[in-house]
């Protein structure tokens, strides 16, 4: 159990961590997917491959800090204080994910300027997303939020 | 409404001594009825209560496992992401000022940012014993999205292609050039080395945009 003095201070710590630290990576991770879609998008329409380290790089660090606050207990008031949050790192991380994966497949695909070989992987990018979204979708469904009760007016 | 919350302040007075108050975990405030307390006052854990501890016992577990797991897989993809060896030695920079080296491994990377370098059109000498030799190709400064294709006397021996770090290797007949065109600039120039096993020699080359550098092979 802990003092209120020391409860003030991991108060104090949890919300500069939030605001240094989390809040630019949740930002991160909400436009990560789309960012990376936009990527996928350029490949097509040039018609070549292009570097993608900054988005696992961005990827990482925002499960590195979402995550450290999650295993750190003084850091962990803020999921509890924020339930959404928790909800919103899993979906946006593993969209990002996919996301970045099916950029991998692109890039390698236009790394050689072949047209058959260009549609092939496109093709193949699709289903990528496609496939990985449905399964998100299914794991969304067995894990559905329970209802705990509705307050009565 | 008002009657539901007064009932709830009356329960908390009377039972404040006996709450189980976490301070660690924002939970809820279990408020306990007299119904909880047996014949002898000890409190017992009603079933749904029981419950909730259990529900808060996993939460936590797999809070901290979730933000273990994280924070191990992201240290490790940064380690495994690959950071280029820049080779700085001397033999790397007398490379980067003629253009050539017998010395420096395939797959050597001199620069970490793509800059203007030689752009040269090499005489490559041989004994004529051979007729087919051994060409390795890779981008010797930065990774950023440079594309050639490889032409031998005219005949085109691999389509448009990024040219990366890793080398790629191939083998080609000898005959009197090898031209390699610039097709697209990720950005400071279309930098790219190229080793001919025939000679063992690696050319640091710069090759114009839609322009070529050509290697010509003449027999000593």
């Amino acid at each position: 159990m802990h003092s209120r003095t020391s409860e003030i201070i991991l108060n104090f710590i949890a919300i500069l961590y939030f605001i240094v630290f989390m809040s630019l990576f949740i930002v991160v991770l909400a436009v990560l997917p789309s960012m990376t879609w936009s990527n996928i998008k350029m490949i097509r329409s040039t018609g070549f491959s292009m570097p993608n380290n900054d988005v696992v790089v961005m990827l990482a660090m925002s499960a590195f800090f979402m995550g450290l606050a999650s295993w750190i207990p003084g850091l962990r008031r803020i999921y509890k204080k924020l339930p959404w949050l928790m909800a919103f790192f899993k979906i946006f991380f593993f969209n990002s994910l996919l996301f970045i994966i099916a950029l991998y497949v692109m890039n390698y695909g236009y790394s050689v300027i072949d047209a058959h070989r260009n549609t092939i992987f496109y093709i193949l990018t699709l289903c990528i997303l496609v496939a990985g979204r449905l399964l998100l979708g299914l794991y969304a469904m067995s894990h559905s939020i329970e209802r705990i009760g509705e307050i009565e007016p | 409404m008002k009657d539901m919350f007064k009932n709830n302040k009356k329960k908390h007075r009377k039972h404040d001594d006996d709450r189980h108050h976490d301070k660690q975990e924002d939970y809820h405030d279990d408020l306990h009825d007299s119904d909880d307390y047996d014949d002898n006052n000890v409190y017992q854990e009603q079933p749904s209560q029981a419950r909730d501890t259990t529900h808060r016992l996993k939460s936590r577990t797999s809070y901290k496992a979730i933000g273990a797991i994280c924070v191990l897989v992201s240290i490790v993809s940064m380690f495994m992401m690959p950071a280029p060896h820049i080779d700085t030695s001397p033999l790397a920079q007398e490379a980067l000022s003629s253009g050539i080296s017998h010395h420096l491994a395939i797959g050597s990377i001199l620069l970490g940012v793509d800059q203007e370098g030689i752009v040269q059109d090499p005489i490559i000498l041989h004994d004529g014993t051979a007729e087919r030799t051994q060409l390795a190709i890779w981008d010797y400064a930065a990774e950023d999205g440079d594309y050639v294709e490889i032409w031998a006397d005219d005949l085109l021996i691999t389509p448009s292609f990024m040219i990366k770090h890793r080398p790629l290797i191939m083998n080609i007949p000898i005959g009197s050039t090898v031209t390699i065109r610039g097709i697209r600039d990720g950005g400071g120039g279309i930098t790219y080395a190229v080793n001919y096993g025939v000679n063992n020699t690696t050319y640091f080359n710069t090759a114009p945009i839609n322009g070529e550098n050509t290697y010509t092979f003449v027999v000593q």
